[in-house]
């Protein structure tokens, strides 16, 4: 039905044009409404939002080489900036819109069986609010920096700093906005655009992931909005709602604060965890243990999520009854990550596992993410956070789950949909490398921070105390040694768009949709109506050794047809 | 379009080529009601995020009121509810005439349709009319939000620091004491922004104009379509500058007496918070506005003691934080105002062009749900800010 | 939904009465409303709580019948409550975390009487 509207050129170059060479320039990349082409903005935005915040990052942990200043020229006030524009620029310009904005964006309406996002002109307005949010932390870091933290917390932020404060803030501002357009548009998607067939429970896990914290991004960041708006004015005019000074309540811009910014986390975790169904999936070659179980603990996880913020506040001042409740509602929120976990390993169960590159980082997500979620149990309960609070655990503990997981996650779907994407295979070998040093070097970086902190070291210190300097020295080179695997990795996928052979429609045998239709899609993503079926059914797909692809097997068992040839 | 939902589940090529050639179709969507269900489900979610945003002003508000509950019974005394009550008759009319012009949109009726936009328009520019009335009264009478008034040497004394560079909180050690003559100024500068607008429907005339030389019919109904709306907003903006001088110029006397009737019945009810509200030295001057009315900004203003040492201690700590709320709900109110109007403006552009059908009327319905969610909020923010007390 | 004449195309078409009754009903609870504020009817204290209790009922018919969510889909409604129940959430905890730590601002108000605005 959808090829009944399509231009006629469209359908006579079919087997050539893709969304790729349908149009050239650069105004048809910076005005178009593809989903396509938008995601592959953010694709590219974000990575290299990533890789500057890594830079910031290694200058850090270069810094704590030695107990007393390092490198010269940076300077305790420096130190504050850096670590505030590295946290800032991580999470307010990687890691939340990464998922969704590169990776959402592209596959969503692919694996939905759409032709578009329902809001394709939204879409590309928030791929613009999150270069302007991106010009507003680049004013802050050129003029004046940053040196709050990326929690931006007050008094200090309205009366102390004074660095560009009002600048960042109003680009946290901007970004917010840009994630929830993204996530109005993912829910009016899957709510109105799914085609005859595709039902709620044919949804591949990753759409229901993304689903699942679009309602987040839209229920939440309207609150960061107007929090960050009422400090802005509070530092620009004195509002007082969070001055003591002025008769207001700093804690109470800490409710605000983390009523957004904790189901953030899981705007960051959960779209990961719909890349890891997937991969599970695919690489066992066997159908996802407990689909409904995994759909419905990611909705699971955004509401209770909601319920949980307070324990960012555990030694704030917050009053007791209300910290123990939020200590006894934190533990709710591992129940269905748990879940989710114990069907991962129950799919890879007794399946036929390739260790493909996006598989490898899968893995690594499984291992790293479990030691991250767990960790976050000892910060749950209030009698061992006392001692934990602000310490390198927190750091550690935060770094295995945004880093070891989001962003592993994220890089094991990059390379699991850059076949798709590009149309070109990289090379396979230096991918499971690169796999295998980001894994290494990970627990090398961020182990030893376990350590530190449950020795005492705070988070956010220029110096400290000689003992800790082993520990820290270990940290460093690890975190060295991350750098260079994630620019293996890079290197690798750059590589693949110069030599990498030309990528088949469906390489890895997976059934959801966007395998169906070429590599790379052709604009309006399908040029046969695809077929919805078990997205999870992996005998529906079957090896072609003429087309070195999986194709798709008819119900007679015949290689009849494929949806994707032309 | 019973039809159309028919084939969408069938296969599909019944209607929707048809549709595919109307304007105004995003080719993404398979049939006229798929676009519509989307653009409505999209609102709906943006209204979401709008409450959200508003929830965070509703929570501040009620932290302090349940805390503080005396800074916003004292507080919210010098706020005029009868203006109050006004604006929202106002908003709630625009509603109407909202609602209304949705059901001409789907009906097709066009002139209907620019009718109710219009008058809408005129509402929306009538309520802000009157807000910066009442805001120009606050400021005359240095009811200002809680940082305005701070000692800028205080803060500094408080943090054991001098003064940093770059830092940007606004801190005034002296509020400049506002000419006599602020009302009639403000009166000036608002009768200059209606000449401006006045002046600026010579544009729009040009553009009429030069649509029937050159036959551009584009041209011309945008043109028509702008000049009704700055006249729309031109007759709102005179009706609130009418109300104010009802209210305070002409019948001086009159409107005078009720705001002591006004006093007097806080004075009875809660007797020294009536006490507050007037500053014994000068008792006829809290009832004409734009005097200082407030003992204990009136102490920061001048360099003098303040007399009347019982008032000021009935003031409760930190009253101000009452009007930072204030302005700052009833600001972003505005704002979501402003851009209504915004919005209004367009749908007036495309219905006098005769986009509006019905099987497209998405965006006049769109529109309008956020129009009612900015009545509602107000329905919400005047009982809270206006109507306290006893 | 029963009236099917109403539908015009995919949405509910309002009538001029429904739409002339909603409007009369706002305006007479916006009238009562102002009158009743600050009068002894009320016992103290519980002024915000009918004030509100009027306002939610004018919220109510905007959204029921000026956005026709009486016709509407059930998730758009759905959507909207949703809402609700979230900013019910934040503003329950909010206040009953800072209600509790009240009497520690006061303790130290008192205490160090010049480190608090007047």
């Amino acid at each position: 039905m959808a090829t009944a509207s399509l231009p006629a050129h469209q359908q006579d170059h079919a087997s050539s044009t893709n969304y790729l060479n349908c149009s050239r320039g650069f105004l048809s990349w910076a005005c178009t409404l593809d989903h396509k082409r938008i995601g592959v903005m953010y694709l590219i935005g974000t990575m290299t939002a990533m890789f500057a915040g890594g830079a910031l990052a290694l200058i850090l942990r270069a810094e704590h080489l030695t107990p007393q200043a390092t490198l010269p020229g940076i300077t305790h006030d420096l130190y504050n900036q850096l670590f505030t524009l590295h946290g800032a620029i991580m999470v307010f310009l990687f890691i939340i819109p990464s998922i969704p904005g590169a990776l959402g964006n592209f596959i969503l309406p692919i694996m939905l069986g759409a032709k578009d996002v329902a809001f394709p002109r939204m879409n590309l307005c928030s791929f613009y609010l999150w270069v302007g949010g991106l010009i507003f932390f680049l004013t802050a870091l050129l003029t004046t920096g940053l040196d709050t933290g990326w929690t931006f917390y007050t008094p200090y932020s309205t009366n102390t700093s004074s660095t560009s404060v009002v600048t960042a803030t109003l680009g946290a501002f901007i970004l917010g906005f840009s994630s929830i357009f993204t996530g109005l548009n993912f829910i009016v998607t899957v709510h109105t655009m799914r085609p005859p067939g595709m039902t709620w429970f044919r949804m591949p896990l990753f759409l229901w992931a993304l689903y699942s914290t679009a309602i987040i991004q839209v229920l939440a960041t309207p609150v960061l909005g107007i929090t960050l708006l009422l400090l802005a004015v509070e530092r620009s005019f004195g509002l007082g709602i969070f001055d003591p000074k002025l008769g207001g309540d700093p804690v109470l811009y800490q409710h605000f604060f983390w009523f957004y910014s904790h189901p953030a986390v899981y705007i960051m975790i959960l779209p990961a965890m719909g890349i890891i169904s997937e991969l599970i999936s695919t690489f066992s070659r066997k159908p996802i243990f407990g689909y409904r179980f995994i759909a419905f603990s990611s909705m699971a996880i955004a509401l209770l999520g909601f319920l949980v913020w307070g324990h960012h506040m555990f030694t704030s001042g917050q009053s007791e009854m209300v910290t123990v409740v939020f200590s006894v509602l934190t533990f709710s929120v591992s129940i269905p990550s748990a879940i989710k976990v114990f069907n991962w390993v129950a799919t890879m169960y007794k399946g036929s596992i390739l260790l493909a590159t996006p598989m490898c980082y899968a893995l690594s997500f499984i291992f790293l993410f479990t030691i991250g979620g767990l960790t976050g149990l000892f910060l749950g309960a209030l009698a061992t956070d006392i001692h934990l609070h602000d310490t390198y655990f927190v750091v550690a503990h935060f770094h295995y789950v945004m880093m070891g997981g989001t962003l592993v996650a994220f890089i094991g779907g990059v390379f699991y949909w850059w076949p798709k994407i590009t149309g070109r295979m990289y090379n396979e070998f230096w991918g499971q490398v690169s796999s295998l040093i980001v894994f290494l070097s990970f627990n090398l970086t961020f182990f030893p921070q376990f350590i530190l902190g449950s020795r005492g070291m705070p988070r956010r210190y220029f110096n400290y105390v000689p003992e800790y300097q082993t520990l820290h020295i270990l940290s460093t080179i690890g975190s060295f040694l991350l750098g260079f695997g994630l620019a293996l990795a890079a290197g690798v996928l750059i590589a693949s768009l110069f030599s990498g052979r030309r990528a088949p429609a469906n390489p890895w045998g997976s059934a959801t949709l966007e395998w169906q239709c070429s590599s790379p899609p052709p604009l309006s993503n399908f040029e046969h109506t695809p077929s919805v079926g078990d997205p999870y059914d992996m005998n529906s797909v079957v090896w072609d050794a003429e087309t070195e692809s999986y194709v798709k097997q008819q119900s007679s068992g015949g290689h009849s047809h494929v949806a994707s040839a032309h | 379009m019973a039809t159309a939902v028919e084939t969408h589940e069938t296969d599909g090529h019944g209607d929707h080529d048809d549709w595919h050639h109307k304007p105004f179709s995003a080719h993404h969507f398979e049939n006229a009601e798929q676009q519509f269900d989307s653009g409505k489900l999209g609102m709906w979610l943006f209204l979401v995020t709008e409450v959200l945003f508003f929830s965070g002003l509703f929570v501040a508000y009620a932290v302090y009121r349940a805390n503080h509950p005396e800074v916003f019974i004292y507080a919210s005394q010098y706020l005029d509810k009868y203006l109050g009550g006004m604006n929202t008759v106002v908003l709630i009319f625009s509603s109407l005439t909202m609602a209304w012009g949705v059901r001409c949109a789907q009906l097709g009726q066009r002139s209907g349709l620019i009718l109710m936009l219009s008058l809408t328009l005129a509402c929306a520019a009538l309520f802000l009319g009157v807000k910066t009335f009442e805001y120009t009264e606050k400021a005359h009478k240095r009811l200002l939000w809680a940082g305005a008034f701070v000692n800028a040497t205080d803060i500094n004394k408080s943090l054991g620091t001098t003064k940093r560079p770059g830092n940007h909180v606004f801190v005034v050690e002296k509020i400049p004491k506002p000419p006599e003559t602020f009302e009639e100024r403000m009166m000036v500068s608002l009768r200059a922004i209606q000449r401006f607008w006045g002046v600026s429907m010579l544009i729009p005339v040009l553009l009429v104009g030069l649509g029937y030389r050159f036959n551009s019919r584009p041209t011309r109904t945008i043109g028509y379509a702008v000049l009704l709306s700055i006249g729309a907003i031109l007759v709102g903006m005179e009706a609130s500058i009418q109300i104010h001088e009802f209210q305070h110029g002409g019948a001086h006397a009159a409107t005078g007496g009720h705001d002591a009737d006004h006093h007097e019945a806080d004075h009875q009810e809660a007797g020294h918070n009536g006490e507050a509200g007037l500053p014994g030295a000068h008792p006829e001057h809290s009832v004409v506005a734009g005097d200082i009315v407030d003992p204990m900004l009136s102490e920061l203003t001048s360099d003098a003691e303040p007399k009347d040492l019982k008032s000021l201690s009935d003031r409760p700590r930190n009253a101000n934080i009452f009007f930072s709320i204030y302005y700052f709900m009833t600001g972003l109110h505005a704002f979501h105002i402003i851009c209504g109007m915004i919005a209004i403006t367009w749908l007036l552009v495309r219905s006098v062009e005769g986009h509006f059908r019905p099987d497209y009327f998405g965006p006049v319905d769109f529109v309008g749900l956020y129009w009612h969610i900015v009545d509602l909020i107000w329905i919400y923010l005047f009982p809270l800010l206006y109507l306290i007390g006893n | 939904m029963s009236d099917s004449h109403d539908h015009h195309g995919f949405a509910h078409v309002m009538s001029p009465a429904v739409l002339l009754a909603v409007f009369a009903a706002l305006i007479v609870f916006t009238v009562i409303t102002v009158l009743i504020a600050g009068s002894s009817l009320i016992p103290p204290g519980f002024d915000i709580y009918v004030a509100l209790t009027i306002a939610t009922i004018k919220a109510a018919l905007v959204v029921l019948f000026f956005m026709h969510m009486i016709h509407d889909k059930g998730l758009n409604a759905i959507m909207f409550v949703f809402s609700l129940v979230f900013v019910a959430l934040f503003l329950g905890a909010a206040i009953s975390d800072t209600e509790q730590y009240q009497h520690l601002i006061k303790d130290f108000g008192q205490a160090n009487p010049d480190s608090m605005a007047k």
